[in-house]
């Protein structure tokens, strides 16, 4: 089963549709996170295979985490900024089947720290931004939790990743160094994927407040020396 | 001991500006508590009556409901400064954040006003930190925010003032002054400074330029990063990292002749370090098919063949040209080097005096010692060693030394040194370690030595010296390694100088001396002395680098302040005193610390020497214990990044899993 999770919130109620449908129709199943909603919106009714889930508190992105997956079902980790193409998923599991890799994590954001990773988000970082060209596929020490293809025995619990919200790519980063999964940035054109733009995003407010937590995270996975295993 | 760094540091004119009313006035040095003026007049300045009986006026001024401090100058000034004292004990390194409204109506764009910290100590003031240059001139209030970072914390027998720099005659006026030191916290706009950026580490410029360049340069080709990032690791001895940078290295430039010419022998210091020999003996291999040649990897070559067997004259010649002293040294230790292959090479006269003394050894002691000695003459010792004729296992225990030239230094009349010494099975060594510090000349000593819960018998050979006024004498239940005894022992001694010596080691008798006098003569903070390793039987041993003589950790020298200031070293039983060390070389300006490049100590370089100890051991040729690397891995990374980055929980787990921690406990007087 092709399962799709993402998280959102009511200041996107308008923008994120657009996003929510381009991914909804390409899975069996979209899981939609609705922090701080009392009820679902009239407008995300249209989404047939949509199952919603309320939050007893806002789980901001880690809500795309709290739902279940079976171990073989293929799981896509999405944003709701994102407009995906409508080859995304089958392409995606295209690559992943194809890979001579053991449990590769695909994504189409990737970062790599350096060795020594300060904190600083100009600096100490290689990024391969979704929306832009990559040559070839590169293993990197994150992807964005947006933009990621696994199955589902590869995905964290939801008490692993409790506790880092506004860092969640970090931490499954370090959830997949630590089950010695690697993670790839897929070859793709340019505007293959494409941002809805919005006035706040959770990018913004998140690399602009990484708690120390987070930057301790990063020291477990991040560096060049963590991409090639003894 | 470490230093409360949620206490904010907030500085306000309020007490200036309570003092001062409607009226200008004029002051010289002290105006209120803690706010004072400092002035050069500029020589090109006028001299008429004006000048001298009003060459600046100071007052109240407002600027609606702001209030500000007014000046004005007169005349011309080299500097006129208005200073407010800060207390040292609040001032420590990291992020601060300056505030200040002003008015200016400066008209030289070159001789603006601008805010610093100064420190003063007796010989004078010097710029601490640069806060704020040329403030603009501006007719209504401006208002400056500014963040800055202070590199290194204030030493308690320093004064630092804040300081408002103006010049040029005209009128300055400000208000609203505080200085807050940021909170612990991570703003990536900027406001967390890790230390490698706000220190001058020996890393620092390297890490800020290949991470400031790191997306750039990965994507036009990251081999050079890579080596660059490489080396980084090295120098902080962090083996983890560099063993995964190795790796990547092989993996994608493995068979490029030219990627490996440059990081080969940093690959291969890497596997030396980790001892994966098989590792470094196939990485040699296929430098060898790629046609790579490289000193350092000739030079390992011959370390990990084995014993040359048969053959013609061996030449010790690197790839470069230069002598391999290491591999031929190694070679004389065990006496597999012809009398007319000693003849050919291209010794230093320097190197070659040990050498020939690690070569003669075999053949007669009187040559031995003739050599080592003309070593030590050659390097400004006014003393020669003699051995006497009782047999030991340890030619340490058989060494005395003999005075040939006169004396120069300082032997008395200094500062008292404490000499603090713990000792831990050393009942076959204590002896002449003791004696070595007793018989220094410089005499203003006194020796804190205690016995770490020994089981032979160290603490019945350390009464023997009970009886010496300078000695005092304690001993511990539990085994809690040097650093905590350091760490204890500092807290009991009376020396404005502190320092160590261990209790396997020889110092020369003119050590202290040595090491006082450079701290005197250059105004130093800290200074450290060289030794040279020495094995029970005499073989005096050089390392990877082709050195023999090193600078010697153990003998590190400190005021009070110094270790008030960086100290305790970290309770465990290896790696503390260079984690200190690299802490004070990229904190402490480098006039601080002085380096006495001759052989003062003399050190053990045996099994039970603790830099030997299973578990915990290094060796000449680069292998560090897997304990030690892991601890000194991870100190390297906090050094540079900080605590809040690198904690110091997961340094005390590393040192617990790794167990080198040890736990302090109580040391009590045997002086009786």
């Amino acid at each position: 089963m092709r399962i799709a999770n993402v998280a959102t919130y009511p200041a996107r109620q308008h923008t994120c549709l657009q996003a929510l449908r381009s991914i909804a129709a390409q899975v069996d199943v979209l899981n939609v996170a609705l922090n701080e909603y009392t009820d679902v919106p009239e407008a995300f009714r249209e989404l047939d295979n949509a199952t919603f889930h309320i939050p007893d508190r806002n789980l901001r992105d880690l809500g795309k985490f709290c739902f279940a997956a079976g171990d073989d079902d293929d799981v896509f980790l999405c944003d709701d900024d994102i407009l995906y193409p409508a080859d995304y998923v089958a392409w995606m599991m295209r690559l992943r089947a194809e890979s001579p890799l053991t449990d590769p994590v695909l994504g189409v954001h990737g970062v790599t720290y350096s060795d020594y990773y300060d904190g600083r988000s100009r600096s100490g970082r290689l990024v391969h931004t979704f929306y832009l060209p990559l040559g070839a596929p590169v293993q990197m020490n994150q992807l964005g939790t947006g933009t990621i293809h696994v199955k589902g025995r590869q995905m964290p619990t939801f008490d692993y990743m409790d506790g880092s919200s506004g860092f969640v790519d970090i931490r499954f980063a370090r959830h997949a160094h630590e089950r010695g999964y690697p993670m790839i940035c897929v070859a793709r054109g340019r505007d293959w994927l494409t941002e809805v733009k919005n006035e706040e995003t959770l990018y913004l407010s998140v690399t602009r407040n990484l708690p120390s937590q987070a930057l301790q995270d990063v020291q477990h996975f991040g560096g060049l020396a963590r991409l090639v295993r003894p | 001991m470490q230093r409360d760094k949620s206490l904010p540091l907030e500085l306000a004119n309020q007490d200036l500006l309570s003092c001062l009313d409607d009226h200008p006035r004029y002051w010289k040095g002290t105006i209120c508590a803690g706010w004072s003026i400092a002035a050069r007049p500029s020589q090109s300045a006028g001299t008429g009556p004006a000048d001298d009986d009003m060459p600046h006026a100071l007052g109240l001024v407002r600027q609606g409901d702001l209030p500000m401090v007014g000046i004005d100058l007169h005349r011309d000034y080299s500097w006129f400064r208005l200073e407010q004292v800060l207390p040292a004990e609040s001032l420590v390194a990291g992020p601060y954040r300056l505030r200040l409204s002003y008015l200016s109506d400066g008209a030289d764009k070159d001789r603006l006003p601008q805010v610093k910290i100064i420190e003063y100590n007796q010989a004078g003031g010097h710029t601490f930190a640069r806060i704020a240059r040329n403030l603009p001139a501006s007719g209504t209030p401006r208002h400056l925010d500014v963040e800055f970072d202070i590199a290194a914390n204030a030493l308690a027998d320093r004064q630092y003032r804040l300081c408002i720099e103006l010049g040029q005659p005209g009128r300055f006026c400000f208000g609203g002054l505080s200085l807050i030191r940021d909170q612990d916290g991570l703003d990536l706009n900027g406001q967390h400074v890790p230390p490698y950026r706000a220190y001058h580490f020996p890393v620092s410029k390297d890490l800020k330029d290949l991470n400031d360049g790191m997306d750039s340069d990965l994507r036009h080709g990251p081999l050079d990063w890579v080596v660059r990032m490489l080396g980084v690791a090295l120098r902080l001895e962090d083996y983890e990292t560099a063993g995964g940078l190795a790796r990547y290295l092989v993996a994608h430039h493995g068979a490029d002749a030219e990627a490996m010419g440059k990081a080969g022998p940093r690959i291969l210091d890497t596997l030396l370090a980790t001892g994966d020999l098989d590792g470094a003996r196939g990485f040699l291999i296929d430098m060898a098919a790629l046609g790579v040649r490289h000193d350092r990897l000739a030079q390992a070559g011959r370390i990990l063949g084995g014993t040359r067997t048969g053959g013609g004259p061996v030449s010790y010649a690197l790839p470069s040209g230069k002598l391999d002293v290491f591999g031929l040294n190694r070679d004389t230790e065990y006496n597999r080097v012809a009398f007319d292959d000693m003849l050919s090479q291209p010794f230093s006269s320097d190197t070659g005096q040990i050498l020939w003394a690690n070569y003669l050894r075999h053949a007669s002691e009187a040559d031995y010692l003739a050599r080592l000695n003309g070593y030590l003459a050659a390097h400004g010792s006014p003393f020669s060693m003699r051995l006497d004729d009782a047999p030991s296992d340890n030619i340490l225990n058989r060494a005395s030394f003999r005075q040939d030239r006169p004396l120069s230094g300082l032997l008395s009349g200094g500062p008292l040194v404490s000499v603090i010494v713990a000792a831990w099975n050393a009942e076959s060594t204590v002896d002449y370690a003791m004696r070595s510090i007793l018989g220094q000349t410089y005499r203003n000593v006194e020796i804190l030595v205690a016995d770490d819960a020994s089981t032979d018998g160290t603490r019945d050979r350390l009464r023997a010296f009970a009886g010496d006024p300078r000695v005092r004498l304690f001993g511990g239940e539990r085994n809690q390694g040097a650093y905590n005894i350091r760490n204890r022992l500092i807290g009991q001694a009376r020396g404005e100088l502190i320092t160590f010596h261990d209790a396997d080691d020889v110092a020369l008798p003119h050590r202290i001396a040595a090491q006082v006098t450079a701290m005197t003569e250059k105004g130093a903070r800290v200074s450290l002395a060289s030794w040279l390793r020495i094995k029970p039987q005499g073989h005096l041993v050089a390392f990877r680098d082709n050195q023999f003589l090193r600078m010697c950790l153990n003998s590190i020298m400190f005021t009070r302040p110094v270790f008030d200031g960086f100290g305790p070293y970290r309770p465990v039983l290896c790696g503390a005193d260079s984690e200190f060390y690299e802490l004070l070389r990229g904190r402490l300006p480098a006039r601080d610390i002085v380096s006495v490049a001759q052989p003062l100590v003399l050190g053990l370089w045996g099994d039970g020497s603790l830099t030997r100890t299973a578990g915990i051991e290094a060796d000449e040729i680069g292998y560090r214990a897997p304990a030690r690397r892991a601890y000194a891995g991870l100190a390297g990374r906090q050094r540079i990044l900080g605590r809040l980055i690198v904690p110091d929980a997961l340094l005390d787990r590393t040192a617990r899993e790794g167990a080198i921690a040890r736990t302090p406990s109580d040391l009590v007087s045997l002086n009786g």
